[in-house]
């Protein structure tokens, strides 16, 4: 039996303040529209939500072969980032 | 009050004092409010979601690390808890994934037709050949 092949597959992850878990998403399935399966990781960092959805993806691969071609119509690369913006105090009467 | 003022328009002044006062009162609330902030939180359990996604005919299928839902359409999405973990809270951006996927099956409240399975939709087609509904 060959050896599995890597592929690439970006994901994004967000976490709610006040909360301790984080959510894993991937935006190639999870923004398709006509997606099979959407994975969802969580966990209470970003390296375990990243596991999480990572272990959903590789057990529907197993079951869903089909499910590597909306993987790779995706976005193989993402970028997240943090900014600050200015808010206009409110007027006070 | 003045007793040169009529009675009628001291009422007047008592009432627009009142409703100033209310209306004062109001935007403190309201600034509090936005200070503290609502959150767009969930705080439901798998359980709950397990719960609303078979009474709109999902399939639950639990096993292993993660549990799936199966839409009447065959489609899929993860939880990420295993059985065991169903009675916990969700992350906030976990439910409102799950909750959007389900409004899917809110909306429609039907099967769609891309549920048909390869024998159904040949049993439909031979009907609708030979005219019988």
């Amino acid at each position: 039996m060959a050896d599995p092949r890597e592929v690439r597959l970006s994901i994004w992850m967000e976490r709610y303040e006040g909360e301790q878990n984080w959510t894993a998403h991937v935006p190639a399935l999870e923004q398709a529209k006509d997606s099979p399966f959407i994975p969802l990781g969580q966990g209470p960092t970003p390296e375990a939500a990243t596991l999480s959805v990572t272990e959903q993806v590789e057990e529907e691969l197993t079951e869903n072969p089909g499910l590597l071609d909306h993987i790779q119509t995706g976005p193989q690369e993402v970028a997240a980032s943090t900014i600050v913006i200015k808010v206009p105090s409110p007027n006070v009467r | 009050m003045s007793d040169n003022i009529p009675l009628e328009a001291q009422e007047l002044i008592r009432r627009f004092n009142a409703d100033q006062q209310r209306a004062d009162a109001g935007k403190a609330t309201q600034r509090t409010t936005s200070e503290t902030r609502e959150l767009p939180r969930r705080n439901v359990t798998a359980k709950e979601l397990l719960a609303e996604a078979a009474k709109l005919g999902c399939e639950i299928r639990a096993g292993g690390k993660h549990t799936k839902i199966i839409g009447p359409d065959k489609r899929k999405i993860g939880i990420p808890v295993h059985g065991g973990g169903h009675g916990n809270i969700l992350a906030t951006g976990t439910a409102i994934s799950i909750d959007r996927w389900l409004a899917n099956y809110r909306q429609t409240g039907v099967a769609s037709p891309r549920s048909e399975t390869p024998s159904q939709a040949s049993v439909l087609a031979a009907r609708s050949r030979t005219g019988i509904k």
